[in-house]
């Protein structure tokens, strides 16, 4: 029993180290190889630079919205019974079975020069489609789900005495939600945010449909880093991808900080109940 | 402050939890909800409090509907099952609530608050709890805050709910105690929900037994044992022992001769009797045996077997001694009679077995 046990859990850490830890290395040493100034000089890059600064733009724009949404939306369906509920569960998870692809090319259909938009936006010179607003939408309907997927459990779990208690204590509804609500979200929050901003800054495929990939304009680092690799600038491609990579790392990194404190301060608590 | 309530009705997905209620609580009383587990207390409860606004029928709070209020206005103090504390605040930040979301106008200023705060948690008894949080103090401490901060904004209502179901029963008959004595000091009106009879006889003025959505009976305790409504009135409030015979002529003939007929003042035709179990007295006679004898307290616990059934009853030890193997007669004269028609089931079978199962040993 033991030693099939042990085998197990060598397996999963083998697994583990194959999979998700030896890519990462492969990241860091390939960019490094040339040395870290090649590395960083390839970053300085006008094209690298406007990249990051694209993405950054996006992830500011989109995390934000996502989050007030993503909390109306578990909000709705974790605290009240209405018609229609199991149908917002569902398309709250949409994001997460479809592939990112049909999402960029829903966004292409409706707002690219042959869409069903098309002709309108152009005669008002509104340009979505490969630009900053359908890069944004793309960002915004692929990671939609995280906030709210972390907050629905949470909140059906709190039950709705805590909200009802204010309200008979005469809370209405922004003092409710300001003292009450949010306050009891508040470090699972900040985790689907962090897990949200770290897919915003990795999404490729509804992206790389819409962006039409111009350099310096519209691409964002997952972009930018394919496009160097189509080149050939394999070492400069590799930098990119440790930088995206090193962004993550330390969102995911916030993430389980922020996951090992609250599960302290819940043990804590239990201690006394 | 009275309560009025008149054809309360809720309906949840075409199930209908509350029947045509109407119901009376009077200015300063405390009056105890009681019933099965489903029988809709709780539900009765969140109507009075405005939190189940797809009721039917009209809510009177000092004889003004409120039907148009929302839970928020009414100032109504309501203390949950589970308490219901903010768990990111303090313990005096949750007292606190109620008067901090004040509008200005209104608002007490920051040191009126504290000191109210301190009032509050005095009067509760804890007053050293206020900067621990809800997870740091224990459940009886917990339903003092939680009373605490239903009373902060002074209302003259109080509904509680289950308010003792999560305590242990040391806690508990404390507690019970020091809430009827508040109740009357601060000359609240109060309406607690309880699935425990003996609770609610010993705390309420007045008890409302709720069955299947519909109101049973409303009366004091002596007046539910003494005059039951129902047959289903006297098995909730304790033991029972139902006899079965027929009236004739201003005479109980029950079935079986081991139990003894007596006067009855009622119409001839089948009847069934209810007896508690410290009512029943034995006589020497035939039909009825004594199979054990035991000690209970103040009583002897007596196994009686007649026809092919038992049933335990409690002598007080100052009547003659009874002995394993005499011969007795069973005198059920003090049982309540109920037309046989009315111990039919009730609509909802399930709800019945509830019910018994929850008559607690007296």
């Amino acid at each position: 029993m033991k030693t099939r046990s042990w085998f197990l859990v060598g397996a999963a850490l083998l697994v583990t180290a194959i999979v998700l830890v030896l890519p990462l290395l492969i990241v860091f040493v390939e960019a490094l190889r040339r040395g870290a100034g090649v590395a960083l000089a390839s970053l300085a890059d006008p094209d690298a630079v406007a990249a990051i600064r694209l993405t950054f733009v996006v992830v500011a724009i989109a995390v934000p919205i996502n989050t007030v949404f993503g909390i109306a939306a578990a909000w709705c369906v974790a605290k009240f019974r209405f018609r229609g509920r199991g149908l917002l569960l569902v398309l709250i998870e949409l994001p997460l079975s479809v592939s990112p692809v049909v999402a960029g090319l829903v966004w292409l259909l409706l707002f690219g020069a042959q869409g069903w938009f098309g002709p309108t936006l152009s005669n008002g010179d509104i340009q979505i489609v490969f630009a900053l607003p359908g890069i944004v939408l793309a960002t915004l309907f692929v990671t939609f789900p995280y906030v709210a997927r972390t907050l629905v459990p949470l909140m059906q779990e709190q039950g709705t005495e805590p909200e009802e208690a204010a309200i008979l204590l005469g809370a209405g509804f922004w003092s409710l939600f300001r003292r009450v609500t949010l306050p009891d979200i508040g470090w699972a929050l900040l985790s689907g945010v962090l897990i949200c901003t770290a897919r915003a800054l990795g999404e490729f495929g509804a992206v790389s449909l819409v962006s039409g990939h111009i350099p310096g304009l519209t691409e964002t680092m997952p972009l930018h880093i394919e496009t160097l690799y189509n080149g050939y600038q394999t070492a400069a491609a590799f930098a990119m991808a440790a930088l995206l990579a090193a962004m993550a790392l330390l969102t995911l990194g916030a993430k389980a900080l922020l996951e090992w404190r609250i599960g302290r301060t819940l043990n804590v608590a239990g201690a006394f109940t | 402050m009275s309560v009025e309530l008149h054809g309360i009705e809720r309906r949840f997905d075409g199930q209908t939890a509350l029947r045509g209620i109407d119901l009376e609580v009077r200015q300063g009383e405390f009056l105890a909800l009681i019933g099965p587990s489903g029988a809709g207390k709780s539900t009765l409860l969140r109507v009075i409090a405005g939190l189940e606004p797809g009721h039917g029928g009209t809510v009177r709070i000092n004889g003004q509907p409120v039907g148009h209020l929302p839970a928020r206005a009414r100032n109504i103090g309501f203390v949950f099952q589970n308490y219901a504390l903010f768990r990111h605040m303090t313990v005096a930040e949750n007292v606190a609530f109620g008067l901090r979301i004040l509008p200005r106008a209104r608002r007490p200023s920051r040191a009126a608050i504290a000191a109210r705060v301190a009032d509050l948690l005095t009067l509760v008894q804890v007053p050293e709890l206020g900067s621990r949080t809800p997870a740091q103090i224990s459940g009886g401490q917990r339903q003092r805050v939680a009373l605490a901060r239903a009373l902060a904004t002074e209302p003259s209502l109080l509904l509680l709910d289950e308010p003792f179901g999560a305590l242990d029963p040391m806690v508990r008959k404390d507690i019970r105690a020091w809430l009827r004595d508040l109740h009357d000091r601060l000359g609240l009106t109060s309406i607690f929900v309880t699935h425990d009879q003996s609770e609610a006889v010993e705390l309420a003025d007045r008890l409302a037994l709720l069955r299947d959505g519909r109101l049973e009976q409303v009366g004091t305790a002596e007046a539910l044992e003494r005059h039951p409504a129902t047959p289903f009135v006297t098995r909730f409030l304790g033991d029972s022992i139902a006899v079965s015979g027929t009236v004739i002529g201003g005479r109980m003939i029950p079935d079986h001769p081991a139990v003894l007929e007596f006067a009855a003042n009622r119409p001839d035709g089948r009847v069934m009797a209810l007896i508690r179990p410290y009512e029943l007295k034995l006589q020497p006679g035939h039909g009825a045996r004594v199979l054990a004898v035991r000690r209970a307290g103040p009583h002897r616990r007596v196994t009686v077997a007649w026809a092919s059934r038992e049933a335990e009853i409690l002598l007080p030890w100052d009547l003659p001694a009874v002995s394993l193997g005499d011969d007795v007669q069973l005198d059920i004269s003090e049982a309540r009679l109920f037309s046989a028609e009315q111990d039919l089931p009730p609509a909802a079978p399930g709800l019945a077995t509830a019910a018994l199962q929850q008559s607690p040993t007296a």
